[in-house]
């Protein structure tokens, strides 16, 4: 029976081998994840034989990662600011840079709003992931978070129960902003933003993903031109709106965004890439 | 603390409650010492006077006793009245980097790590890896981890400096024994408000693919890099979590090791005159051997030698620190005298 760090070796090099990116990180993980250890076992447990079982389960995470199968479908979780997220091939895997967007919004919420009993709407929820992370660090605030088919929204479902946040969170079936019921404070949309023409180009693990939460039509802005559209009546007098979006998508964002709330500040934050990710449209909030 | 100011500050009024319980102590047992010496005072008197015997035979009886209880006393208010480490009940981060001795040193620093890891367990500590480098025959370069709990600091802080082990590696055919090393560094964690970084000291960096990024990539790796740049320090983290969580690891990292510097170089100016104590800090120094052959674990510092060694590799090691605690001290009244 080979030893873990044995075991850890052996997958590093099959993974490399395919040209898996993040090979090593992706080894311990898969070891991590069939025989039972945290991160910090790894090292003190270098020596501990992985039993047949574990070898065998071991060998079908690695069957299916060689097929590029992304190892969040495959071990069915990924973590997002700090809570652990159900996903599978009916949500997009929660990206990085998204959690910049919670991180903004947050503090958007916090350092300026008069009330903390805001409204918030997240389009285009997925997984769940930015309507639960606030409502677990806004505990007075309401969320209405939304997506177009049910599959969708079961995996939202099952997140919001998991981290007890129903009481706040309510999900919502439709297009866009059109089952949001009054205006909101805050309008949260990370919508599909890719152009159509690079997905085919873009890393296999890619093609798993639905491609309808990744498609925004030819300049990718299909969703974010209709949401924009629908918005001034769902947001309240002194909303924000924040948009997930490409950094050269910015210029045609702003120009839409400015014909339809010509009174609003308009400004753009980096994601930890130093890329600009968030489009920020302020109708008028102050904060500091 | 009768201070209308300060009973409206929660925390100082704790910080001052904590003090006056010390120095409570102290008061308590300074005053059974005088009174310890008063008695002692008076029996002698007796005896000297010596008209009556039976009341000199009780009075050499008390005082063989009361001299007992006036060294033990004096004994412990010398402890007592050492500053304490104001650090020791801080949580604790921990550094191993394996020495020279190739894979043989890297196999080492994870055993290390493995003992600490037992030791916080033993103790009802907790431990949370914040960064690794590994190395690709098991084992790995460095890694450093948080150690939080009752007085995690000042449980671990003797760890720090250069362990030595003597033992015929899993990868040495011939059987000849080998002597690598690995370093150890325990630093106190600092909180935010005691080390000032400035955003624009900070250069941060994650994956960044060479298309836009988003929606257009899926990674695993969510590793984050920060350099401070005034000072050239470098930390990164990485596994397959948040990214900001990431992010945060390495700022609690970097915090230590700024705190740490500006302690180091406050205690470089204070001690010149106290080199070559215990915990002097200097990192480069041997502290410990470890020789398999032998079974034997050797501290340096203290010249104590313990024949179990695999015991002490699991984390049962309470003894050396106990004994480092205590010459610890010593030296320090040695210095104040």
């Amino acid at each position: 029976m080979p030893l873990l760090r044995e075991a850890v070796q052996q997958t590093h090099r099959t993974l490399e081998a395919s040209h898996i990116p993040d090979a090593r990180l992706e080894a311990e993980v898969m070891l991590m994840n069939v025989m039972r250890l945290q991160r910090h076992d790894l090292f003190s447990q270098q020596e501990t034989e992985v039993s047949p079982q574990q070898e065998e389960a071991l060998a079908h995470i690695l069957e299916r990662r060689l097929q590029r199968e992304p190892l969040a479908y495959i071990l069915q979780y990924k973590e997002f600011y700090g809570v652990n997220l159900l996903v599978n091939t009916d949500v997009l895997i929660p990206r990085p840079e998204t959690e910049c967007m919670v991180e903004h919004a947050l503090f958007m919420a916090l350092m300026g709003m008069e009330t903390p009993k805001l409204v918030i709407a997240d389009v285009g929820t997925g997984t769940g992931a930015i309507a639960i992370n606030l409502a677990m660090h806004l505990p007075a605030a309401r969320i209405f978070a939304v997506d177009y088919a049910d599959a969708v929204l079961d995996v939202a479902a099952y997140n919001i129960r998991a981290h007890n946040v129903g009481d706040r969170v309510t999900l919502g079936k439709g297009d866009l902003l059109e089952p949001i019921p009054e205006p909101v404070d805050l309008i949260l949309a990370n919508l599909p933003y890719v152009p159509s023409g690079r997905i085919p180009d873009l890393q296999p693990e890619i093609r798993w993903e639905p491609q309808q939460a990744l498609d925004g039509g030819p300049d990718g802005l299909d969703l974010i031109r209709r949401l924009l559209q629908q918005a001034p009546s769902k947001l309240k007098e002194h909303g924000i709106v924040l948009l997930e979006l490409d950094p050269e998508q910015v210029p045609a964002v702003q120009a839409m965004a400015e014909e339809i709330f010509p009174e609003a500040e308009m400004s753009v934050e980096k994601d930890l890439a130093q890329r600009d990710r968030i489009f920020v449209i302020n109708r008028g909030m102050e904060y500091c | 603390m009768a201070d209308l100011a300060t009973s409206q500050n929660p925390a100082q009024y704790q910080k001052l409650a904590r003090e006056m319980g010390d120095l409570q102590e102290v008061v308590d047992l300074a005053s059974q010492y005088r009174a310890a010496l008063t008695q002692l005072e008076e029996a002698e008197e007796i005896i000297a006077d010596g008209s009556d015997a039976e009341l000199v035979e009780l009075a050499a009886a008390e005082r063989d006793q009361l001299r007992g209880q006036v060294a033990q006393l004096e004994e412990t208010l010398k402890v007592l009245l050492i500053p304490k480490d104001p650090n020791d009940g801080r949580n604790a981060i921990v550094e191993i980097r394996a020495g020279t001795g190739g894979d043989e040193a890297g196999l080492f620093a994870s055993d290390l790590y493995r003992m600490y890891h037992r030791f916080a367990e033993r103790k009802g500590l907790k431990t949370e890896e914040l960064s690794s480098s590994q190395n690709p025959a098991g084992g790995f370069k460095e890694v450093v981890f948080a150690v939080s709990g009752a007085d995690a600091f000042g449980q671990l802080k003797f760890e720090s400096g250069v362990h030595r082990v003597q033992r015929v590696p899993k990868t040495e055919a011939s059987g000849r024994i080998h002597t690598s090393a690995a370093s150890v560094a325990v630093l106190p964690e600092a909180k935010e408000v005691e080390v000032e970084i400035a955003p624009e000291d900070l250069k941060i960096e994650v994956y960044r693919s060479s298309g836009p990024g988003g929606q257009s990539v899926n990674t695993t790796d969510s590793a984050v890099k920060i350099t401070h740049i005034p000072t050239g320090i470098i930390v990164s983290c990485q596994d397959e979590k948040s990214q900001l969580k990431n992010k945060n690891k390495a700022l609690k990292v970097l915090r230590a090791r700024l705190y740490d510097k500006v302690q180091a170089e406050q205690k470089a100016e204070r001690d010149a005159a106290r080199a070559g104590q215990i915990g002097s800090g200097d990192r480069s120094t041997k502290i410990r051997t470890y020789n398999f052959p032998q079974g034997r674990v050797t501290d340096h510092r203290i010249g104590l030698s313990l024949y179990r060694l695999e015991e002490i590799l699991d984390g049962d090691f309470e003894k050396f620190v106990e004994q480092l605690a205590l010459a610890s001290q010593q030296d320090a009244l040695a210095a104040d005298l």
